[in-house]
């Protein structure tokens, strides 16, 4: 039942991503096991957005980690998704995590408590809006300037 | 359901277990039921290799933290291989893994380390 989807949702996730200079944008089943494919989504943007490797690794790590949290409190929920979304503007990296609906307002709870103090290390910036539609996780990772 | 990618094995009284691929929130519960189902109680410890592991999120941290409390309840030694990706190692290291949970360069050294002279 679930395998049809899966395979929409990378080909969506193909799609988008190929559109070099695009920002990077998917909507996903808040489920687990879409974690390693919107790990490798973002990574091939990362990468074609010419952002530096060990950039990648710490942003990577850090959007994943919201994402789980997204995931982890659709516990239950029946077709709950997650949206994320990454922009590169000027020297800045943005990234946006949201669920979609109408879940709860997610929160950090302090089983999650690592995955917050990772994201803390590896971006500059950090704004957690628990909206009433929703939790939107808000990143910011500045890109070292380039070398004159 | 698809338990992950481990491979466990007993070498001289010590459960070896070697990861492969990516571990995160999809798989890390299975792995350690796995390896806490499969230790027995005579076992001197656990050896977990991370050795050939592409990816490790905050769930596949909070599962060695996990391992390492149960067995040391039961007297057991945990440790850890990992000469792995550096996204990895990055992981490691900022969540301060090393400080609870002895590290060796290869499944050798960590079994030697825990079989009593």
């Amino acid at each position: 039942l679930s395998a049809p989807r899966r395979a929409d949702d990378v080909a969506l996730l193909v799609l988008r991503s190929s559109l070099a200079g695009q920002p990077f944008s998917i909507e996903l089943p808040a489920w687990p096991r879409e974690l390693a494919g919107l790990r490798r989504g973002l990574q091939g943007w990362l990468r074609r957005s010419g952002v530096p490797e060990d950039v990648v690794g710490d942003v990577v790590v850090a959007v994943n980690e919201a994402a789980a949290n997204a995931i982890e409190h659709a516990y239950g929920l029946h077709d709950a998704r997650f949206s994320v979304r990454a922009e590169r503007i000027d020297g800045d990296l943005r990234f946006e995590v949201a669920d979609t609906g109408r879940w709860r307002a997610a929160r950090f709870g302090h089983d999650r408590g690592r995955g917050l103090d990772l994201i803390h290390l590896l971006v500059d910036e950090v704004a957690i809006d628990p909206g009433s539609h929703g939790t939107t996780v808000r990143l910011v990772r500045r890109l070292p300037s380039p070398a004159s | 359901v698809t338990v992950g990618p481990l491979a466990l094995r007993e070498v001289d009284g010590i459960l070896v277990a070697t990861l492969t691929g990516e571990i995160d929130l999809a798989n890390a519960n299975h792995i350690r039921d796995r390896i806490a189902e499969t230790v027995k109680p005579t076992d001197l410890g656990v050896v977990m290799d991370l050795s050939a592991i592409d990816y490790l999120d905050s769930a596949g941290v909070r599962m060695l933290f996990d391992l390492a409390e149960r067995l040391h309840a039961r007297r057991q030694a945990l440790r850890l291989v990992v000469q792995t990706a550096a996204i990895v190692r990055r992981v490691l290291a900022l969540t301060k893994l090393e400080a609870k949970i002895p590290f060796d360069d290869t499944v050798e050294a960590s079994v030697r380390a825990l079989t009593p002279s």
